[in-house]
């Protein structure tokens, strides 16, 4: 199931959320919980289910292993016994094809394809036991006892399918003991809301606005209409990402989760380094604490250690050479910035270094797009006037033009403005009598207009990819 | 701290209010307003459960069914029109991607298709000439669903006077008994006029991308040429030709459409030239005689020759084709004083279906027809022969309006005139020809009308049994834009 449709919006989570709430007892809300998180796992993946359930068996009988034997062998053999089976799942549900397609190429042999369909969030889940089964090692958490609440750490549909991904000591002490609260369930609805705004309404939109322009003949598509496919494409991936994570971490506060921010507006950054401190948080705090540092962070090998997290970030998000050559674009641009650019960036205006990242980024984000290396490339011939149907053809201008409004909400949205704008109005109108009443009067009023637009947008639409079950 | 609450109440009031709204009114079986079935809830099964397409299903089932659909999607419309700029001349592109639903509803049915899984029944589940009965008997299986009882002969026989087959069910006229009837079983209710889907342009992820201009209170499909599906289809017109055998006369009459009259260069630039890529078929014969519809089209440009809210010509379009065809044949054209004329007005036809432009729902179109002189009976044929009226007015009060002319597609009518000149043509036409075919009944003895996509017999046997001399391909030129409808004749030649 995805947030973003009706029959979760209308069935699923009302359900959820009223169950929850007719419950008293913490027990009995987490058996709600991981009910729900099953059935909404099943949803998409009747078959995979299974697979969910056996990898958080496994860690949960590794972190009971390891907290047993703590400081001996048998802990290490247990967090290492743990790892290679994690990462063997994983690698055999989603990169096994990847692997025998290249071992095909480069010896000629015949290897089949497995054929099997990624099982959905394999890569979120499997990063949040493996982290767990860490976590215990290092001592930095308790191993839990209760399956039941190892399952709820595991499954919680809030974050299994597309994150963020939720370290388990982040939320241990919640998986024991939480409490709803009226502030909390009135910030997760707000928060909620506005993902869901940011995934339909702006993600979407985007969506079907890009896809001739990436997916057209590429000698069709001139300068302006390669620039506008690739800005768009890079619209719908934050709002569509960050929307998920919104209306997670939303849906966690309804009920007495706090799950950490996963983004804080990347395409504001300077520099790629604030960018990837500020896309996808979690993801790169994960491979921060678990790889980069353990290699030796920036004190043994540091080049060496960046390339490989770069490289296993890149092939994180798929399968697929292009993932990797996204990856360690990244990572070669950052030595760049660690290394020759770091005096230069310090020096040069604000707005040139602005221009410098989203430059950048969406040049990456054709290798994102693009699993065919050529194309990709062709692509970026166009966006820099190789092989371009001219500056910019009748047909780009006409939908630059016609999607002019958007664009410019798409841009607002993307940058810090309407929270400041939000914290102004609040200063302003510091001294009113009845600021507080008014301002919860408009709040819910927004809140239900956006549920209303979203319903229409998705009841409007057969279009509705969700992107992230490539991961 | 009191008054947040209101949003929590307001928050939950708005899921569970209209959750429960939904789980509790009742199904629909056809969308009027998106002209296609909608989902109902899927039958379980266990291979349908761990495949994953049960829930999907009911996904479907449950947008499909959503409250107040009609009115979610006219909003997300509107708000949608609110994304550009307005422009100058208020041009915009709408741009039909893997995200139109054309295909999956059966715009377009696949090539290969068998017949048997052709949708007979849904055409009309509104209107009743397709579902025979005595309008005494409404209690009487109709015709069409009693297919399983046996294969009945399709080919009409050539000497079947004017009253049907007694052992068929006779048909009825269109409406006529309209109040009175009952729905006998929920037929799985109507799909749409399989329309030409639009043009398409295949890319390397295999996805079709259509694009419509909208300019002028006008929509127009783009055309992409490919030269390979050109020669693709020349190729199956000269291998039609050629197995039809010597005494046999092929035409081929490839109709361009709006976009390539458009009076603004700019905007003409957008699609591929339709003469260029006619002229590219054309040359491609051997044998098959072209017909010049475009520069008799082109004289009149100027004149309401296609309709600005439908992707097809207008009746007047036809007629000018029709002129262009008497001439290829050598005989006398009809002036078009000859002709009664009828209105219907508000036709706001596929265009605005694909598009929802509000432009385009608040300037809709004229249909004028011309009312045949010539004494004639039409009969489509299903399972057995259904009596129509080649200019049916019943539609015209309808939706899809522009089924007035032959009364829409149909696998195979056969219209008998009273003209005993011996003469047999058969058509096989997209819907384009439906507004020509009227125009050939003062010249026809009979007129086979054969839509390739409806139609499963062997075409071959059809043009044989009933001793017809000429054949004409009669469609718009976006058919040579892919392969699917070569791919169908080529079917009808195979069956």
């Amino acid at each position: 199931m995805v947030f973003s449709s009706l029959i979760f919006l209308y069935v699923f989570l009302p359900l959820n959320l009223v169950l929850y709430f007719l419950c008293r007892n913490l027990n009995y809300r987490n058996i709600i919980l991981v009910f729900f998180s099953l059935a909404f796992y099943a949803w998409g993946e009747p078959v995979w289910i299974t697979l969910l359930i056996f990898s958080a068996a496994i860690d949960y009988v590794h972190g009971l292993i390891i907290e047993k034997n703590r400081g001996t062998w048998k802990a290490k053999a247990a967090l290492i016994s743990s790892l290679v089976l994690n990462l063997s799942l994983l690698g055999f549900f989603k990169y096994s094809d990847f692997l025998t397609q290249n071992v095909n190429i480069l010896f000629g042999t015949n290897i089949p394809p497995s054929n099997f369909n990624l099982p959905i969030g394999i890569s979120f889940y499997t990063f949040q036991t493996i982290s767990y089964v860490i976590d215990v090692y290092r001592n930095e958490t308790r191993a839990q006892t209760s399956f039941l609440k190892f399952m709820l750490f595991v499954s919680l549909f809030h974050q299994l399918v597309a994150g963020p991904i939720v370290r388990y000591s982040d939320i241990a002490r919640e998986i024991e003991d939480r409490t709803v609260t009226v502030s909390g369930m009135y910030s997760g609805i707000n928060r909620f809301v506005a993902g869901l705004g940011k995934k339909v309404l702006l993600a979407n939109t985007a969506g079907e606005i890009a896809e001739p322009l990436l997916n057209g003949e590429l000698g069709q598509l001139s300068v302006v209409g390669a620039w506008l496919g690739i800005i768009l494409y890079a619209f719908q991936i934050y709002f569509d990402f960050s929307g998920y994570s919104d209306m997670a971490i939303g849906m966690g506060k309804m009920i007495g989760f706090h799950y950490k921010e996963n983004f804080n507006y990347p395409y504001v950054s300077k520099t790629v380094t604030e960018f990837w401190r500020r896309w996808h948080i979690s993801l790169g705090t994960f491979f921060r604490d678990y790889v980069y540092i353990p290699l030796g962070g920036n004190r043994r090998h540091h080049i060496r250690n960046l390339v490989i997290v770069w490289f296993l970030t890149g092939l994180w998000h798929g399968a697929s050479w292009n993932f990797v050559i996204w990856g360690l674009f990244y990572g070669f641009i950052i030595i760049l910035e660690k290394t020759l650019l770091s005096k230069v960036l310090k020096k040069i205006p604000a707005f040139v270094s602005h221009i410098y990242l989203l430059l950048i980024v969406n040049v990456a984000w054709v290798f994102f797009y693009f699993t065919d290396i050529n194309k990709a490339i062709g692509y970026i011939g166009v966006m820099f006037g190789m092989g371009a149907n001219g500056f910019c053809s009748v047909q780009d201008s006409m939908t630059l033009l016609n999607n002019g409004v958007f664009l410019i909400i798409a841009a607002i949205g993307c940058t810090p403005v309407i929270p400041a704008l939000n914290n102004l109005l609040r200063t302003k109108t510091d001294n009113w009598k009845h600021r507080e009443l008014v301002l919860d009067i408009c709040r819910p009023a927004i809140n239900v207009v956006l549920i209303l637009l979203c319903t229409a947008f998705l009841v409007g639409r057969t279009y509705n990819p969700f992107l992230y079950f490539r991961f | 701290m009191k008054s947040k609450y209101i949003n929590i109440i307001l928050f939950f009031a708005c899921l569970i209010g209209i959750g429960l709204v939904n789980i509790f009114i009742g199904d629909k079986l056809v969308s009027e307003y998106e002209n296609r079935t909608l989902e109902q809830f899927p039958g379980f099964s266990a291979q349908a459960l761990f495949s994953g397409e049960y829930f999907r299903k009911v996904d479907l089932y449950f947008s499909d069914q959503f409250l107040f659909r009609d009115s979610f999607v006219q909003i997300s419309s509107a708000v949608k029109e609110l994304k550009g700029f307005p422009g100058s001349d208020g041009a915009t592109i709408i741009v039909q991607g893997e995200f139109n639903d054309a295909e999956e509803h059966g715009f377009m049915p696949e090539p290969g298709e068998p017949f048997e899984e052709m949708p007979v029944e849904p055409y009309d589940r509104n209107e009743d000439e397709i579902t025979p009965e005595p309008s005494g008997d409404p209690g009487l299986t109709p015709a069409p669903e009693t297919r399983d009882s046996g294969e009945t002969e399709i080919t009409p026989v050539p000497s079947a006077g004017p009253e049907p087959d007694p052992g068929q069910e006779p048909g009825t006229e269109p409406g006529a008994d309209s109040t009175e009837k009952t729905e006998p079983t929920p037929a799985p209710a109507e799909k749409p006029d399989p329309t030409p889907a639009p043009a398409s342009e295949k890319n390397d992820n295999g996805k079709r991308i259509g694009k419509i201009l909208i300019w002028n209170n006008s929509a127009m499909q783009l055309f992409k040429a490919y030269t390979d599906a050109e020669v693709y289809y020349a190729d199956t017109l000269n291998k039609f030709r050629e197995k039809a055998g010597e005494q046999v006369k092929v035409y081929s009459l490839l109709a361009p459409t709006s976009i390539e009259f458009v009076d603004n260069e700019k905007y003409r630039s957008l699609s591929d030239s339709q003469k260029e890529a006619i002229t590219r078929v054309n040359e491609r014969f051997d044998g098959v005689i072209p017909v010049d519809a475009y520069s008799r089209l082109e004289e009149h440009k100027d004149e309401y020759i296609y309709f600005r809210t439908d992707h097809h010509w207008t009746a007047l379009g036809a007629y000018y084709a029709y002129t262009a065809f008497a001439d290829a044949c050598g005989f006398e054209a009809v002036p078009l004083d000859r002709y009664e004329t009828e209105t219907i007005e508000d036709y706001v036809g596929s265009m605005y279906d694909m598009t929802s432009s509000s432009v385009l729902k608040k300037n809709p179109d004229t249909i004028t027809v011309y009312k045949p002189f010539v004494k004639n009976e039409y009969n489509v044929w299903y399972e057995g022969p259904v009596k129509l009226k080649v200019i049916d007015m019943y539609h015209a009060t309808q939706k899809n309006k522009y089924r007035v002319f032959i009364s829409g597609d149909r696998p195979l009518g056969v219209i008998k005139t009273e003209i005993q000149n011996g003469k047999k043509i058969l058509v096989i036409k997209d819907s384009y020809g439906n507004a020509m075919v009227p125009f050939l009944l003062p010249h026809y003895e009979e007129i086979y009308v054969v839509d390739p996509r409806q139609y499963g017999k062997n075409i071959f046997k059809l043009i044989e049994d009933n001793g017809i001399q000429e054949v004409l391909f009669l469609n718009y030129a976006l058919i040579v834009g892919d392969k699917n409808f070569a791919n169908l004749i080529i079917k009808v030649m195979e069956q």
